[in-house]
């Protein structure tokens, strides 16, 4: 399945932040939404056929926030690009690293924030970014983006095995060069289907559905 | 006024039964002395033994669902929600006694027959200062019959959709001063399939048998000695698929109880109570796979519990009558999931006071004070005010605390999930296993302080009942009303204490959440004849978790809608705990027509929308996908006598066969029944 990036139009992103922030700042256009559709972190191989504990391939998709592409894709075998600057976050299964601490060379940093996307106008002061390898998470690991049902980005039912991302929470994420962005994660589910009609076939979980807003400019104007 | 003193003479009370004198409906649950149900300061809903064989119903869970307030909540079984409790909060009594044996907190209410009782009352609020754990949303207590006629049998066999039988007989006898209740219930079932796609049945087959002897003996001066002895066995045969594997699912449950107990007047004014309470729980799951038998699963749950317990009353001046209680308790346990056998002991002292200091005025006041081997002691109050201002009006109002102990998981689980790998700890296992771990090498880190593993306090609350009643036309017409509030804290939660080697945690158990249940409930019956009842009952009930309120005041809660905007959730937003409808009712017609001995008993039981999953990942209830839709089931019965020995009963449940087996896999649709019931009464020498 081919990624696609859908860059919202112009127009729409300005109709839209008009909306919002009733306003519009004249000398500094708006910094543009963009929707990721069904990025894999790692699908489905096979289930243990005794547990039913989810098989993959253990590793990871790389994406660059400022390409809005992925850097490598976890079924490549090739991991060389893993150890550069040339990515942001890394997905696979539940976890979401970033570019920072123990995984990766750059910068990288993250913090969720219980704010709704639309409402982080900038990104927070650099001593609240958590960092992986540093900070510790409720459940014991040391993640700047937590992982664990209720501690980060998403909740887990254990009678219907769905993850659902947390309404309201927005990860803002300082790159791997020290830039800062925001997203909010939309759907764990191929297809980004509405969380209360998952069908197991048609919707694979491990894909996902992010929208992000990237601030090229080094500040931390969000909007 | 002055039936303080019936209860002291209750032996002879009894004796007053067998005449056909009718006295004012009596409870006994409120106050553990018999009072007129009409001066109880707290709120008690009687269900006579004429209602429970009108409505033609075979299980306890079918009588109970159709009365008013009462709501049913399916967990691991049918149990009983009150005020917006689930059923883990309620207390379930024979005779006054607990009852044991729940899974998953639930009480099975399908476990039980309604042959042989005599009426079942139902106390609404805490009321663990008489009987401890459990009494915190209420107390529904199942009164045997007494035996009172010189010979009467009873032959009843019922038959109902999906290959539902019942057969059983009651017989009671009465020689002089002895007396004795015998009951045989045999129910079966082969259980239905909701989703023929699906291998397997949604509901299992069962086997259900049920033996109860009662025995009562009159002793010469004013003492009675009753003896009650119960057994009970289901058996379930069930059937699923394991990926794509047929297996089958064997489940038997067996419980027993023993009753000995001994009321004697020691002086005219102070009577004794003895009783002894011996019972037993045990279940028994298999599941194997089908092609050749192999194992896939055994489990094992074993259960005992002990009571001596004494009562003195004291009847004084001044129409005052006060109980002072103490006894002993011990449980046992054994099981799979709990490594070995356990044991714990408790300990108890009640003292109530009950006074009429005014013709129109009752105060009962009173604790109890349970002490436990495994958690923190508990005190528990409870101030009951009942007001007559006139004969046809009574104001109530009482202010009590209740408690439920720690359950057998949070107290002794030691359980490791052999597929995903973590463990859960009881608090009383908790040093010594993770000691175990710890030695074991298979402990990574510790999240918290192992201390703070502590003992568990039992969850509690606070609650409020205010209400009253009113008579008009002669009691033709009355109200009743009832404001309640309960405030509960310290509920019992997992949280991870530590991380083990191979990523899985450790969990145990937290004293962490709090909640409210408050509402209103009103019912209002109508006899415009003799023949003709019509009631009504309407329950309004709000509940929520003080953290998600604290949450939505904070601003820290939000919602998603199905095009995938955020939205801060409001109050308003907000549809409280899972499984409970803000709004429910019941109307009850019964209509007896003499000459041809036809009864007509038409109820319908409906409830609003109800939370039963979270769709949008913020682990509440607020979009209108995450509910059950509200609904209203009517059940219809008709009977009638054909001569002096014969009775034919028959009916349906749910006659408009209301099903959605996705949303309610318990609720099978309609289910006619009919009944044929043969009375042996040899006729009195007169």
């Amino acid at each position: 399945m081919p990624m696609r990036i859908l860059a919202l139009l112009p127009s729409l992103t300005f109709l839209l932040a008009a909306c919002d922030s009733g306003e519009l700042v004249n000398d500094t256009p708006p910094v543009e939404a963009v929707v990721i559709k069904d990025l894999p972190a790692d699908p489905l191989i096979t289930r243990d056929p005794q547990t039913g504990r989810p098989i993959g391939t253990g590793r990871y998709t790389f994406f660059s926030l400022r390409t809005g592409e992925i850097v490598l894709r976890y079924d490549d075998p090739d991991r060389s690009d893993s150890a550069s600057t040339a990515w942001d976050l890394a997905f696979q299964g539940t976890n979401i690293l970033i570019n920072g601490g123990t995984s990766g060379p750059g910068q990288g940093g993250a913090v969720v924030l219980e704010v709704p996307f639309d409402e982080v106008t900038e990104a927070p002061a650099d001593d609240q970014f958590r960092v992986d390898g540093e900070d510790a998470c409720p459940n014991g690991v040391q993640r700047a983006i937590c992982p664990g049902s209720g501690n980060g980005w998403y909740n887990y039912d254990p009678a219907t095995h769905i993850v659902t991302p947390i309404p309201g929470r927005t990860i803002v994420v300082r790159t791997a060069d020290g830039r800062y962005a925001k997203m909010r994660i939309l759907s764990y589910y191929k297809g980004a289907p509405d969380p209360g009609a998952i069908d197991r076939e048609a919707n694979p979980a491990r894909y996902y559905t992010f929208e992000y807003v990237f601030q090229p400019d080094g500040s931390r104007r969000l909007q | 006024m002055f039936s303080l003193l019936l209860l002291v003479l209750l032996p002879q009370v009894v004796i007053d039964t067998s005449r056909a004198v009718p006295l004012p409906p009596v409870v006994v649950t409120a106050t553990r002395s018999t009072r007129a149900l009409s001066e109880v300061p707290v709120p008690v809903q009687l269900v006579p033994a004429e209602a429970i064989r009108q409505s033609g119903t075979a299980r306890l869970s079918d009588l109970l669902a159709e009365q008013p307030g009462l709501l049913l909540f399916e967990d691991h079984g049918t149990g009983l929600m009150i005020q917006g409790f689930e059923p883990d909060y309620t207390l379930l009594l024979l005779d006054g006694e607990p009852i044991i044996g729940r899974t998953a907190g639930t009480l099975d209410l399908d476990r039980f027959t309604v042959q042989g009782l005599d009426r079942i009352e139902v106390v609404r609020g805490p009321t663990s200062s008489l009987y401890g754990s459990e009494a915190l949303a209420g107390v529904v207590n199942l009164i045997r019959r007494q035996p009172a006629a010189p010979l009467a049998t009873q032959l009843h066999a019922r038959m109902e959709t999906h290959g539902t039988y019942q057969l059983g007989t009651t017989t009671e006898l009465r020689r002089g001063r002895l007396g004795a209740s015998l009951l045989f219930d045999h129910y079966r079932t082969e259980g239905y399939d909701l989703a023929p796609d699906v291998f397997g049945p949604t509901a299992p087959s069962l086997r259900d048998y049920t033996a109860d002897v009662y025995l009562t003996w009159d002793l010469p001066r004013r003492s009675l000695l009753t003896l009650a002895i119960r057994h009970h066995q289901q058996r379930r045969q069930s059937a699923f698929a394991l990926n794509g594997t047929p297996h089958d699912e064997a489940y038997r449950q067996t419980d027993w109880s023993l009753h000995p107990r001994l009321q004697q007047q020691l002086t005219p004014r102070l009577r004794l109570d003895a009783e002894l309470y011996l019972t037993g729980y045990e279940t028994r799951t298999r599941m194997t796979r089908q092609e050749d038998g192999l194992l896939y699963y055994a489990d094992r749950f074993a259960q005992a519990y002990r009571k001596l317990e004494l009562r003195l009353q004291q009847l004084l001046t001044d129409h005052q009558l006060l109980t002072f209680g103490g006894g002993a308790v011990q449980e046992a346990l054994e099981g799979d999931r709990y490594a070995g056998r356990v044991t714990a002991r408790s300990g108890f002292l009640l003292l109530q006071h009950e006074w009429a200091p005014r013709s129109w005025l009752e105060v009962v006041s009173g604790f109890r004070f349970d002490m436990h081997s495994d958690y923190a002691s508990r005190f528990s109050p409870r101030l009951a005010v009942l007001v007559r201002p006139a004969t046809s009006y009574r104001l109530r109002a009482s202010i009590g605390s209740g408690f439920k102990a720690p359950d057998f998981r949070q107290r002794y689980l030691v359980f490791t999930n052999a597929v995903a790998g973590y463990s859960v700890l009881g608090v009383t296992r908790f040093r010594e296993e993770l000691a175990r771990l710890q030695a074991e090498g298979q402990i990574a880190q510790l999240l918290i302080d192992p201390d703070r593993v502590a003992t568990l306090r039992p969850e509690s609350s606070v609650a409020l009942n205010v209400g009253g009643e009113a008579a008009w036309l002669d009691g033709a017409l009355t109200l009743s009303l009832n404001l309640f509030h309960n405030e509960v804290r310290d509920l019992i939660d997992t949280q991870p204490v530590a991380q083990k080697t191979n990523q899985a945690f450790v969990y145990s158990y937290f004293n962490l959440e709090r909640i409210y249940t408050r509402g209103l409930e009103v019912a209002l019956t109508a006899r415009p004849q003799a023949a003709l009842t019509l009631s009504l009952s309407y329950q309004y009930l709000e509940t929520a978790d003080r953290d998600v309120l604290d949450a939505i005041r904070a601003g820290r809660l939000f919602g998603r809608t199905a095009s995938g905007r955020d939205y801060r959730l409001r109050r308003s937003d907000y549809g409280g705990l899972f499984g409970r409808s803000r709004h429910s009712g019941t109307i009850h017609l019964r209509w007896q027509a003499a000459p041809p001995g036809l009864t007509v008993a038409l109820r319908g039981v409906w409830r609003s929308r109800y939370g039963y999953r979270d769709v949008d990942g913020n682990g509440v209830v607020n979009r209108a996908d995450e509910y059950v839709p509200g609904y209203t089931l009517w059940h219809l019965t008709l009977g009638r006598k054909l001569g002096r020995y014969l009775e034919l009963q028959g009916g349906a449940f749910n006659l408009l066969d209301l099903r959605r087996p996705a949303l309610m896999p318990f609720q099978p649709g309609r289910r006619w029944f009919l009944t044929l019931t043969f009375h042996i009464q040899p006729r009195n020498p007169k």
